[in-house]
């Protein structure tokens, strides 16, 4: 069975003003369908780094290199128009810090409307219904009242979770989570760790990256990536 | 609905009045902007001139309420204008970088280090002088601080994490800039355009000063208050409507501008 995510040799490099570096080196991995992988390593080891070149969120100081295998085909040699498009519909991303990735000018239920908007092709309106009963199945009471609300209203765990229900809004079969749960506190931590380990028995497969290894206590099997 | 505060209100009641006024002129005004009193020149306020009349005999309430027609309109049209292209090409520079940035920057580093009045000249000087090629060439002058102010606004929002989130969404370019971009530049862009509202106004009165914005015997607010300079000593209330009216805009128009980026800012408080 074809692997859904592959990497083969992926090598990361900056250009810094005190030249080329290496953020990392020859990385390869397979994720089969429905399952879940950690990705553990300290500050600087480059996990972010592969989140980042999986995602197509680097930018032109990094030089990607090796191959990237997305359902069979190579990330790398798709153009940016059709990358996008598997962006938010094929992969969805959770990132680290839950006070910073909402745009703090529009409402909840519309960032998690948008992507189904985009890809799916819905009508705004259904496509808030979708956003209310995402944010339901995220374990939120009145997901209407907070589906009009801006992200400076709500929680930490709150603002979490609406990230949760836009990454997951198309039904992606892989999620990539850069240090889902590092800016929560451990209670909130706890819940929306259980909350992904749900939604991974339900649909996904999953690449998890996290400095502790408690985090990825939720996921089948972990990898860490040394500090070059 | 929360309603927006009371300065708002008050700002929006003070600009619509004005622009009643000008445009209800030919109701308003007692006499014809043009019409002479010879014998009533330099008249000081009465009655009969509610505002003075000039070194002609005219009277300096009705030209003032005629000339809000063209300060008014030059205001609007130029700092329109300049927002269309400035506000979209400063998000386009400050989200994509690169090139575009560089040869889009150092272009209205050109334009920027003209004179205004130069530039302005030097657009009307092609062509017959009239008051819409003179919004149209205020306007263009605009576009290079209104990209500035876009840019470097937008340079700190590609940043958050949001926009990254954005895009690890899959969101195409125009979505970003659109919704993610413009409303979280829209404080900055906004006080920027009332500012640029007032300094348009005052742009045209040195142009038309010079003879080359609107023609006599027309007169908007600025041109007004330059004639009156000789007369400060004799005939003070030359500059006091025209200048009343031009303060009355200016401050209205920032409070309303102020106003609407508190009242669009879902992060100030005063909601629910």
């Amino acid at each position: 069975m074809t692997p859904l995510l592959a990497l083969r040799d992926l090598t990361v490099t900056y250009a810094t003003e005190a030249g080329r570096l290496t953020a990392a080196r020859a990385v390869s991995f397979d994720l089969a369908a429905g399952e879940a992988l950690g990705l553990v390593g300290e500050s600087g080891s480059g996990k972010s780094t592969i989140a980042g070149a999986i995602l197509d969120l680097l930018g032109d100081g990094a030089t990607v290199e090796g191959d990237i295998l997305f359902e069979s085909v190579d990330l790398s040699e798709l153009d940016a128009k059709r990358r996008r498009k598997l962006l938010g519909h094929r992969i969805g991303a959770v990132f680290q810090d839950p006070f910073t990735a909402l745009d703090p000018a529009m409402t909840i239920g519309r960032q998690i409307a948008e992507p189904l908007v985009e890809h799916l092709r819905l009508r705004p309106k259904s496509a808030m219904e979708r956003a209310c009963e995402l944010l339901a199945d995220m374990g939120i009471d009145q997901p209407r009242r907070i589906a009009a609300a801006y992200p400076h209203q709500l929680s930490g765990g709150m603002r979490q979770r609406a990230l949760i229900a836009a990454a997951v809004a198309c039904e992606p079969p892989l999620l990539v989570l850069d240090e889902p749960t590092t800016a929560l506190d451990v209670t909130v931590e706890a819940q929306i760790l259980s909350l992904l380990a749900e939604l991974r028995q339900r649909c996904c497969s999953s690449v998890t990256i996290s400095r502790s290894c408690a985090n990825s206590a939720t996921a089948s099997r972990c990898s860490t990536p040394a500090r070059s | 609905m929360r309603l927006p505060p009371w300065r708002v209100i008050l700002a929006g009641y003070v600009l619509a009045g004005i622009v009643v006024a000008a445009a209800g002129a030919d109701w308003l005004a007692p006499y014809p902007f043009d019409e002479l009193h010879v014998a009533d020149r330099l008249h000081s306020p009465s009655l009969a001139y509610l505002a003075g009349t000039d070194e002609y005999g005219r009277d300096v309430l009705s030209r003032t309420l005629y000339g809000g027609r063209l300060s008014l309109f030059l205001g609007v049209a130029a700092t329109g204008i300049g927002l269309a292209a400035g506000v979209p090409l400063g998000l386009l520079a400050g989200y994509r970088r690169g090139l575009l940035d560089e040869v889009l920057m150092r272009a209205l580093d050109v334009v920027m280090s003209f004179p205004a009045l130069l530039l302005v000249l030097l657009i009307i000087a092609v062509t017959p002088p009239g008051l819409g090629k003179t919004a149209v060439a205020v306007g263009i002058l605009f576009v290079a601080p209104i990209a500035r102010v876009t840019r470097s606004v937008t340079l700190d929002l590609v940043t958050r994490e949001f926009i990254v989130a954005a895009r690890a969404r899959g969101e195409r370019l125009s979505y970003i800039l659109r919704r993610e971009l413009l409303p979280n530049a829209w404080p900055a862009i906004v006080v920027e355009g009332s500012l640029r509202v007032a300094f348009a106004i005052l742009l045209g009165a040195v142009l038309s000063f010079l003879g080359f914005g609107v023609q006599p015997p027309a007169a908007d607010w600025g041109l007004m208050i330059n004639n009156s300079r000789d007369f400060v000593e004799t005939a003070p209330w030359l500059a006091l409507a025209p200048g009343a009216a031009m303060s009355l805009t200016v401050i209205a128009v920032s409070l309303l501008g102020d106003g609407l980026r508190e009242y669009l800012d879902p992060r100030l408080a005063y909601r629910q």
